[in-house]
């Protein structure tokens, strides 16, 4: 099927929450609310003429006024492919997980979060996945600025020369400070042998 | 006198938590599996990736279009032509043409040597993983040579950087072709070899047969796509189902698991899988060599300056591990807005937490072996 003819089938059923249909530009896709989502998939995974048995893909694309998650859906039986988009809040986007329907998306939604910063209502075990517990930022939005150290290593050549600056300046410091005891201490021990 | 094992009721047993990984023979790379056994049964298992994580979808964000092909070669790095296929297609897709008719063909037979190779190197270090030194010797004697063809087409042994956007970058050099038929000849002609060394050994069909059985539900469920879901009885192939290059011209068997050796979907089906699309391989290859067209290689549609208008593409193409997808979003200028890259490793990886528990640890090694994952592509 068409994906045009897929967006007419779920009117007919009655589904909730398609917000729009957009033919182009390329790659036509099906506008969804955000809180209808879990129902669409289930729709689309049962239904016998739609069949939506994979969840080949679903990436979080960050614009500039929104962010959007968008789920590549696939028929293994029925041969057929159809996108899902879902438009989200710029401030704090946050979805409904598709885990439930395809666990597939636990993992993607994981990576997803990690890398874009969407929270996904619902999921099972929300961690990153790809960088380090206690990581700040989310690499892919378009504000994320390196951060510049982290637990305790220097990540950027400035701070990693301000750090070994402060080590030489320390080091001077008690070099110095030993110098002198020694100074002091061995006038004082020449008066005692004496 | 008392019997032996009342001796022993009272000692102190506990899980132990074992952390497989990151560097380990076994794991195919940077992989980290935490795992809690009790004894040699796991009771839990948790997968740590991200060792190889490069954000090359962060790359994608900086650079132009032709100036991320090669970063895609490193994605999965076994099968370099596969990725920039995909890349090239989706790319391709948005600017609406089509590589001419050449082009088209010399894609398909460098795409399909290319899964010959990494299948070998998958039937190769398995069986290394299972504890033969041998087969990976026989694999890696055809697997030099397909590197050495591609090494005359395009002077790169891995990365190979050939395919760009509306076509490819050098045409065939003389005599490529005679020696491409003579490698398809001896490939057909040693393929029953690893058969005898392997495939049909006692030792490798009880490490594999009836092993971490995957049902046809649970493969589509957590997007198994490839080898490993046709191992498992589903009958789907991209180049048959989705068809893209020639495919639709090209006569081929899509090859699924029967459960020869013990039940379908286990270890030894998803090997078996892998060793008979070598066979359909050599066939693709030695038809689209009888029926080359002369022609460019590259579409003339193509500017130098690639600015896709706005909007977004997404293409399927079958990898030897299972779905590559890049979803290329464009805002109309000469920079991606987003690559977003479908890895089949990442998925094939995810089902590990699920079927682990209730495996012995030496078993675990069987599944990561049969699953046949590439780091680069799995973290990306």
């Amino acid at each position: 099927m068409q994906p045009a003819q897929i967006f007419e089938k779920l009117q007919a059923e009655g589904v909730a929450g398609l917000l729009e249909f957009a033919e182009g530009p390329i790659d036509p896709s099906i506008l969804v609310e955000p809180d209808k989502l879990q129902e669409v998939l289930s729709v689309l995974k049962e239904h016998d003429d739609l069949r939506f048995d994979q969840l080949s893909l679903l990436s979080g694309v960050p614009y500039e006024d929104r962010f959007e998650c968008v789920y590549h859906l696939l028929s293994t039986v029925l041969k057929h492919a159809i996108v899902l988009r879902v438009k989200l809040d710029a401030q704090e986007p946050s979805v409904p997980t598709a885990s439930t329907v395809h666990p597939t998306a636990d993992w993607h939604e994981r990576e997803t979060f990690d890398l874009v910063g969407i929270r996904f209502e619902g999921h099972p075990d929300l961690r990153r996945i790809y960088l380090p517990e206690g990581w700040v930022g989310h690499p892919m939005r378009r504000d994320y600025v390196d951060p510049e150290e982290f637990q305790g290593i220097p990540l950027t050549d400035v701070k990693r020369e301000e750090w070994e600056a402060e080590e030489k300046a320390a080091k001077a410091a008690a070099a110095e400070g030993a110098a002198s005891e020694e100074a002091a201490g061995s006038g004082s021990d020449g008066k005692a042998e004496g | 006198m008392k019997p032996e094992t009342e001796k022993y009721t009272d000692v102190p047993t506990q899980e132990m938590l074992i952390s497989m990984g990151p560097q380990h023979p076994a794991t195919h790379g940077v992989l980290r599996l935490v795992i809690k056994a009790d004894g040699e049964i796991i009771t839990y298992a948790d997968v740590d990736v991200g060792n190889l994580h490069r954000c090359e979808e962060r790359v994608g964000q900086n650079l132009k279009y032709p100036q991320f092909v090669p970063y895609t070669d490193r994605l999965d790095y076994l099968s370099g032509m596969n990725n920039n296929l995909g890349f090239c297609l989706s790319v391709e897709k948005l600017l609406g043409v089509e590589a001419p008719e050449r082009a088209q063909y010399i894609r398909t037979i460098m795409v399909e040597l290319n899964r010959i190779a990494s299948h070998l190197v998958a039937f190769g270090t398995y069986s290394l993983d299972i504890g033969a030194w041998t087969p990976l010797l026989y694999a890696f004697r055809e697997r030099e040579w397909i590197v050495k063809l591609f090494e005359q087409v395009c002077g790169a042994r891995m990365t190979f950087n050939y395919m760009k956007i509306g076509g490819v970058r050098e045409d065939l050099p003389t005599g490529w072709i005679a020696d491409c038929r003579r490698f398809l000849d001896e490939q057909e002609r040693r393929w029953p070899e690893y058969n005898r060394i392997l495939s049909n050994n006692q030792i490798f069909i009880k490490r594999t047969a009836n092993v971490a059985t995957v049902s046809a539900e649970d493969a589509l469920a957590f997007g198994w796509t490839g080898p490993c879901l046709r191992a498992s009885g589903v009958d789907f192939d991209l180049r048959r189902d989705f068809p893209y290059l020639v495919y639709d011209k090209l006569d081929f068997d899509v090859c699924t698991g029967e459960g020869l050796k013990g039940t379908v979907g286990d270890c030894w089906d998803r090997y078996w899988v892998r060793m008979l699309e070598i066979l359909q391989s050599v066939r693709i290859v030695r038809q689209c060599l009888d029926n080359l067209p002369d022609g460019d290689i590259v579409t003339k549609e193509v500017k130098k300056n690639i600015k896709p208008p706005a909007g977004e593409a997404y293409v399927r193409t079958e990898n030897p591990k299972g779905e590559v997808g890049y979803y290329v979003v464009s805002d109309g200028s000469a920079i991606p807005w987003r690559v977003r890259i479908r890895a089949p490793s990442f998925n094939n990886l995810s089902l590990i937490p699920k079927i682990l528990p209730g495996l012995m640890i030496a078993d675990v090694v069987a599944f990561i072996g049969s699953l046949d994952i590439v780091l680069g592509e799995v973290d990306r």
